[in-house]
């Protein structure tokens, strides 16, 4: 690879006056008011290497198959239950298990569609996940237009470097639609709307794929088919939906019933096999943080294979040896609410006074089963241009892996999220981080 | 991917008002310009006659402080920035009908106002960048978007407002003939949407014998014929 730092340098201000031309935001809440902002993009990318990349490919891979059929297995026959490898609390307590969605059968098995992986590299050179996201994950149109404009602003960079072209993503989410879609309608993205943080990607992941952006009041269910209405009272049946709503938003007589966003009886279409929902209802039971530590275990026990990725070092309060570790050695490990996302519900204990730390530990001991605590990971340290100068930032690297009834694939590139504060770990664009493109070499 | 070439109702309502407030952006600044050559040399309330015609409340004091206003008062629905917040309020959900290339005209024009705004600068060349993306935003809508009824309701909102301005500035039969013609060519590209009984009495209403911009109640009669005709 042959990188002109000042190239870059030089580049990142134009990139980011294009990516504000394109409307490249997100949306944040704060005390309760809504701000867009643009997302910081920073030009010296994010390089995996060719072999490091058929490692992480495989193991992706591998990862997210398992969690389907975890998926498949907890709304049918619950055999991880029956034979003892996850037990049955971290189930049925976790807030993403759906019991109405007990016996519904999304066509191939699949219920993460779309799913995003957050990953860490270690300073020992190893990749740890630190999070699966199966429910809407988000984030990967930001490297897709951002390596677009990058290609016009820098173009000797790309021609001097042999990388995988990332632009294909919307073809990915298009050809694992068509065959969700199954040609039974048209394939619709369903956004809550302007006001959500993400909006900027459903709108544009919209224009990249063909799909139909639908809002609330668009959709309609008539005898179990879901149709969107037209001006003139005309329908056209819906044939899959890549929902951007959350679960208890999406059907106000199943779920939350004040819903406004949801489709009402759309749970009777889903069920009765007339519409493919992206990604399934229910899958927030597999991506729950107390269910993370089982993935290795659901890796051996479906495909009966050593997982190939490996989790940061987790341990679970609930089991009595796990427990001793964390009360004994909380100011050392992160802690985790399992009910918390989005960077939120994170703890370092040794940033903690002692009094805080106390506090803490009797939420540990109160409700064992709502806490994981994990290793602190040292990542590696990435580049980034601060003013005029390179300086190093935590970051992580969000891989998104598409499946279809027919293949699993792994888009080669994702998001790299960059923590803006030195000493921070926490990546999270809510919380005020940035990113970068994410480079896949073609070779060695 | 099947792709649905109906179109719901809140997505027609929008394109619509797209397609208004872009085309008002467009004529204010047209007008906006004739009024600053005038107020250059001319008296300090002339800006008042350019206000009369918006049929609002006079809010300012001076040719200076309508100018400023005019440019960026965001509580002004008649201003520039106003115009150009509420057509990127409808853009920004559109943005899979209209491409992201169409709609950076608005985000470039807003930006660059914004920018004016902040440094409180008058400068009435910088204003031709955002007339020149207006036009570059119809090329793009043209050239880009390919459902044919899509393109008519914006149209079509553009037209209504371009009639609508120039009713209130008393332009002449011949443009406003004209600007009538091009609106009934895309209205039939979506005749369930036109009050026929409307789209009638305008018909009668705008022949050269009847054409009278300095009868008031003719005039108001147009303008709210105008305004009602299409139901979105």
């Amino acid at each position: 690879m042959s990188i002109n730092i000042n190239e870059l340098t030089n580049s990142r201000d134009t990139v980011n006056r294009w990516m504000e031309r394109f409307g490249v935001r997100f949306g944040v809440y704060k005390h309760g008011v809504f701000n867009e902002q643009l997302f910081p993009f920073d030009s010296v990318p994010r390089i995996i290497k060719h072999s490091d990349w058929e490692y992480l490919e495989s193991g992706l891979k591998q990862r997210v198959t398992a969690l389907n059929m975890f998926l498949w297995d907890i709304y049918h026959d619950k055999n991880i239950i029956k034979d003892g490898v996850v037990p049955e609390e971290f189930v049925y307590s976790s807030k993403g298990y759906m019991p109405e969605c007990e016996g519904i059968s999304p066509q191939g098995k699949i219920y993460s569609h779309i799913s995003g992986i957050d990953l860490v590299e270690g300073k020992d050179d190893k990749w740890y996940v630190l999070e699966d996201n199966l429910r809407i994950p988000s984030g990967a149109s930001y490297p897709m237009i951002a390596r677009n404009v990058s290609r016009k602003v820098s173009p000797s960079t790309f021609a001097s470097n042999a990388i995988a072209d990332n632009r294909d993503y919307a073809n990915l989410l298009r050809d694992m639609m068509d065959d969700m879609n199954d040609n039974r309608g048209i394939a619709v993205i369903y956004t809550p709307g302007r006001y959500n943080s993400a909006f900027f990607e459903h709108s544009y992941l919209a224009e990249k794929t063909g799909a139909t952006l639908a809002y609330p009041g668009d959709l309609f269910v008539e005898n179990d088919v879901v149709y969107y209405a037209g001006m003139f009272h005309e329908k056209t049946r819906v044939g899959c939906i890549y929902r951007r709503i959350s679960d208890e938003y999406m059907d106000p007589m199943v779920f939350e019933s004040s819903s406004l966003l949801g489709i009402p009886n759309i749970m009777q279409a889903y069920k009765a096999g007339n519409v493919a929902l992206i990604n399934g209802i229910g899958n927030g039971v597999a991506d729950d943080k107390g269910i993370y530590y089982f993935v290795p275990k659901m890796v051996k026990y479906y495909l009966g294979e050593e997982s190939i990725l490996q989790n940061a070092p987790t341990y679970l309060p609930y089991f009595k040896e796990d427990y001793d570790y964390v009360i004994a050695n909380i100011d050392k490990l992160v802690i985790k609410d399992v009910s918390e996302a989005g960077g939120y519900g994170v703890v370092f204990g040794s940033e903690l006074s002692p009094e805080k730390l106390e506090e803490l530990k009797q939420l540990v001991i109160k409700e064992p089963r709502r806490w994981i605590a994990q290793e602190v990971v040292e990542f590696k340290d990435l580049e980034i241009i601060e003013g005029e100068e390179l300086v190093w930032r935590k970051a992580d690297l969000r891989a998104f892996v598409v499946s279809s009834s027919k293949d699993v694939r792994v888009w080669r590139s994702g998001l790299t999220r960059f923590s803006r504060n030195p000493d921070s770990y926490v990546v999270n664009s809510s919380q005020g981080g940035g990113f970068k493109d994410t480079w896949v070499a073609l070779e060695d | 991917m099947v792709k649905s070439f109906i179109i719901s109702a809140s997505k027609a309502n929008q394109l619509y008002w797209l397609g208004r407030y872009q085309e008002r952006v467009y004529m204010t600044l047209h007008q906006f310009r004739k009024c600053y050559d005038q107020m250059i040399d001319g008296k300090p309330e002339d800006y008042q006659a350019f206000w009369d015609k918006l049929d609002v409340a006079n809010c300012y004091s001076s040719n200076e402080d309508f100018t400023l206003g005019m440019l960026y008062d965001e509580n002004n629905p008649s201003s520039i920035l106003s115009a150009l917040n509420r057509a990127m309020d409808n853009a920004i959900l559109l943005r899979e009908d209209i491409f992201t290339e169409t709609l950076s005209y608005i985000e470039l024009s807003i930006s660059l106002m914004k920018k004016c705004k902040l440094e409180n600068k008058v400068d009435i060349t910088l204003l031709q960048y955002i007339t020149d993306w207006s036009l570059a935003f119809w090329g793009s809508a043209e050239q880009r978007i390919y459902n044919s009824r899509i393109l008519a309701i914006m149209m079509i909102g553009r037209h209504v407002e371009y009639l609508d301005m120039m009713m209130r500035y008393n332009y002449d039969f011949k443009r406003i003939s004209l600007g009538y013609k091009m609106l009934k060519k895309y209205l039939k590209e979506l005749p369930a949407s036109v009050d026929s009984n409307i789209a009638s009495q305008l018909d009668a209403l705008l022949t050269e014998e009847a054409f009278d911009l300095s009868n008031d109640e003719y005039k108001q009669k147009l303008i709210k014929y105008i305004n009602q005709m299409m139901r979105i």
